[in-house]
């Protein structure tokens, strides 16, 4: 009997380590998807920092936005890689195919109409995977056809309602859609309806926090609740801080071999970018502008002077 | 003299119990020694899995891979980069893993003239990179990898130095201790 528990644990041990490697090897690609098909049907918990089995945890450092638990040999696996505005971590998301997502957006603004359109993938590759059962639905759509969806929301074991908007746009129909079986809510915010769009808030579970860049945006979509979301949000700063004090001291290394380059001000900017990040700053703004200016400073390095990223 | 008879069965008994728990015990012996063994036969290939697997994976680490406007550049790690990854609080994120990894990059072609490792100072030297041919990006606690086999396993890279705006050869070095 004891040996039996020891070999099952030895086994989901190694399949947990399995499924790091098969991450780390996903991680190593700017956008990629997997659908293992595991030999058992192991329950998995995703939680702050653990894979756990059974009785058995494995300590991560992915950043992984996912369901809380999944009962399923067929995890469905997405990742991207954070580009903000320099490459700086991979993102995972994680779901099955129980699960359906529909993102909400009021179609008289065509910018957030399009954007939508770009956000999963209608227009632009690359884009949300189809086997993630997404779907795009106007708010006149949804009002037509909520009691459909609340007849057909017993078959999946989550169904998501992303409102892509103001959030007081979608204060009745927040609520009519708790009706539906197994549903939960996210309203994104973006900072500007009509520019720029990449960063902005996010409310889960009905409290505010930001995004900053598309693929943060990706992970408020699957992260199960406000603490996977913000647990993940404070890794991403710290991974930011990292990335950043590693250009920083690349700048430093040019700006001894190049000091008639005038790399001081982006330093300064880097170093800027480099304390919200630490200070895990939550106005997603200030990010954004200072991502405008190192994209701008950055282009602006020709010739004998390198670019830094 | 039925007592004498007495005693000699008892002894007989209680001789038959100990060669039975004798073979028991060289049973069980056996048994958890062959587990043991494939535990350990199962770690080391799940530990030559994740090392093959870091191999392919390092090169595209943002934290070392070269970019142009941000745009990232298969195969190719830059030098300055790779130098203040090695330096940053993130290098223990090449721990992972179940067994303790050394992570070097050596440079091959062109030769260098000095066979020793780069310091900061080697890298910001005019001469580099003829003045050094090995970056060590992370090398695991003494402790940890004491009295332990080493498998290597290497792979090509190009190694990039920003402000030459030179690529030369070099290898990714990763020594799995088992």
């Amino acid at each position: 009997m004891q040996y039996a528990s020891t070999a099952e644990a030895v086994d989901i041990s190694q399949w947990l380590t399995n499924l790091e490697d098969r991450l780390s090897a996903l991680g190593s690609v700017s956008d990629a998807t997997s659908y293992p098909i595991f030999a058992t049907t192991s329950e998995l918990m995703i939680l702050e920092g653990t894979l756990t089995s059974g009785r058995i945890s494995h300590q991560t450092n992915k950043i992984i936005y996912a369901p809380f638990e999944m009962r399923t040999n067929e995890p469905l696996i997405w990742t991207r890689r954070w580009n903000y505005p320099y490459e700086i971590t991979s993102f995972f998301y994680f779901s099955s195919r129980d699960r359906k997502y529909y993102v909400v957006y009021r179609d008289e603004i065509q910018e957030i109409k399009n954007y939508v359109e770009d956000l999963i993938g209608t227009v632009h590759y690359p884009s949300i995977p189809l086997e993630f059962n997404f779907d795009i639905i106007s708010i006149n759509e949804l009002n037509t056809n909520l009691e459909n969806i609340r007849n057909m929301g017993g078959n999946f074991q989550e169904n998501v309602f992303i409102f892509i908007g103001n959030p007081d746009w979608f204060r009745e129909l927040e609520n009519r859609v708790k009706n539906v079986p197994n549903s939960r809510t996210v309203i994104v915010e973006p900072e500007s309806m009509d520019k720029d769009l990449e960063h902005g808030y996010v409310y889960i579970e009905g409290q505010k926090t930001m995004y900053i860049g598309r693929e943060m945006l990706y992970g408020a979509f699957f992260a199960n609740n406000l603490d996977n979301y913000e647990y993940n949000l404070d890794l991403a700063l710290e991974r930011l801080f990292t990335v950043t004090e590693i250009y920083d001291r690349k700048t430093g290394y040019l700006r001894s071999k190049k000091p008639e380059c005038g790399y001081d001000l982006f330093r300064s900017l880097l170093d800027t970018y480099k304390t919200r990040a630490n200070e895990k700053n939550k106005n997603p703004a200030t990010y954004a502008d200072l991502v405008d200016s190192l994209t701008r400073q950055n282009r602006a390095f020709r010739g004998g002077c390198p670019s830094v990223f | 003299m039925s007592s004498k008879k007495g005693m000699i069965g008892m002894m007989e008994t209680i001789l038959i119990i100990f060669v039975i728990f004798i073979i028991i015990g060289l049973g069980m012996y056996f048994f958890f020694k062959f587990y043991a063994g494939s535990i350990e036969e199962r770690a080391q290939q799940t530990c030559m899995l994740t090392s093959t697997q870091q191999l392919l994976s390092i090169t595209n680490m943002p934290q070392i891979q070269c970019s142009f406007q941000s745009i990232p550049q298969q195969n190719c790690i830059d030098i300055y980069k790779l130098w203040a990854f090695s330096q940053s609080r993130d290098v223990h994120l090449l721990r992972e893993g179940n067994c303790p990894k050394e992570v070097h990059f050596e440079i091959i072609y062109p030769k260098p003239s000095a066979n020793k490792t780069c310091d900061l100072q080697d890298i910001l030297n005019p001469n580099f990179p003829d003045n050094c041919n090995l970056i060590e990006l992370y090398t695991p606690p003494e402790q940890m990898v004491r009295n332990r086999g080493k498998i290597i396993l290497t792979t090509p890279v190009s190694l990039y130095f920003p402000e030459k705006s030179l690529t030369i050869v070099g290898k990714l070095i990763i020594g799995a201790y088992q």
